[in-house]
């Protein structure tokens, strides 16, 4: 048996599907009006939470790490203790440098004194499904939008973009679409656009040597290190050769960062 | 009926509790996801209102969506009106 279907019927839109679109209506707009008044209420709430459900992780990795391979662990340890022999004698050398550096700055009246307010990472990526991190400080301890944002001392990985009451968003160097002006080795001027995951790529003249591990800086009268060239491709017959750089930590470990908050 | 909604919402909401905590923001869209193509719009959609709050605006080329998980949500309710008036009819005999 064949019946007649009453589709044709449905084609007026229901009361509550129109009830249902005038909602969605009005939240979008309040959304455009009050975003971040109410993300600051939400982040208010859920910044407790999530600084709590970090330390618990910490804690529970510190408990499950002493079921692992005591072999495995003397590994780890030995192959730690290399690299720290090698970075601390680095390290020295570089801030060696750096104060030799400010100093010379200082002696030309260029004194740098912000101060630097350390912060704990509430979300990251793959947390966050853009190049954002969340902060536990905000407005209430002086940040304010277009702070940068280091990893430690000066290896910068991104700006403040949205300031809250009680927390803060960070847009890393490396979020996709973002765009910086950079100087490979300090000297060279270079476009760095963001990949995302903590990678950036930019075009340099094929006349200028790049190698894998050249440092690129913030134009700045401090040295503002925020990438390194991970990889260069040059392609033949073509005039400009593609850089592929990393910023220098892994935004998906980071647990705490400096926010360097400009002076007024 | 009532009981089969309610372990739908239990669910849903087990999946975006985790996502949160998790740090796995696509549990986050499966939850929303499940609430909306099960017809619970409202729930869905004030969930992705939540998240869109929570994770801030997108970078890059998707910045121009401003809202996308309540763009997701919405995805979800046109899928969901689709698959009602279009594609289930067509598994009943009964009806052309």
């Amino acid at each position: 048996m064949t019946t007649i279907s009453n589709n044709r019927r449905r084609k007026k839109i229901s009361p509550r599907a129109a009830f249902f679109l005038i909602i969605i209506a009005v939240v979008l707009c309040a959304g455009l009006l009050w975003r971040d008044a109410a993300a600051n209420l939400v982040w208010k709430m859920l910044s407790p939470v999530l600084s709590m459900r970090n330390e618990a992780a910490v804690s529970s990795t510190g408990f499950f790490g002493g079921f692992a391979s005591n072999v495995k662990l003397a590994e780890e340890n030995r192959l730690l203790h290399e690299a720290l022999a090698s970075t601390t004698s680095l390290l020295v050398d570089r801030n060696f440098l750096y104060a030799e550096n400010l100093d010379l700055k200082r002696r030309l009246g260029r004194t740098i004194t912000n101060p630097i307010l350390l912060a704990a990472v509430l979300m990251r990526p793959p947390g966050i499904p853009y190049g954002t991190l969340m902060i536990d400080v905000g407005s209430r301890d002086g940040v304010r939008e277009g702070d940068l944002v280091s990893s430690s001392g000066s290896s910068y990985v991104g700006r403040i973009s949205t300031v809250y009451d009680t927390t803060a968003r960070v847009t890393l160097f490396s979020a996709p679409g973002q765009t910086h002006q950079g100087l490979l080795r300090g000297e060279v001027p270079l476009t760095l656009v963001g990949q995302g995951s903590g990678s950036m790529s930019g075009e340099v003249p094929v006349g200028i040597g790049v190698s894998v591990g050249d440092p690129v800086l913030l134009p700045s009268i401090t040295p503002e290190f925020i990438a390194r060239v991970s990889a260069v491709n040059h392609p033949e017959g073509q005039s400009f050769q593609s850089v592929y750089l990393s910023i220098p930590s892994n935004p998906l470990e980071l647990r705490f960062v400096e926010v360097h908050i400009r002076g007024n | 009926m009532e009981r089969f909604n309610l372990l739908i919402i239990i669910i849903s909401i087990a999946f975006i509790g985790a996502g949160l905590l998790f740090s796995f923001w696509p549990l986050v869209l499966a939850g929303i996801a499940l609430l909306v193509l099960y017809g619970h719009t409202a729930f869905g959609v004030s969930a992705a209102l939540l998240f869109d709050l929570i994770y801030g605006e997108p970078t890059g080329v998707l910045a121009f969506l401003y809202f996308p998980f309540i763009l997701f949500a919405l995805l979800c309710v046109v899928l969901r009106i689709v698959a009602l008036r279009v594609i289930l009819p067509r598994g009943d005999l009964g009806t052309l």
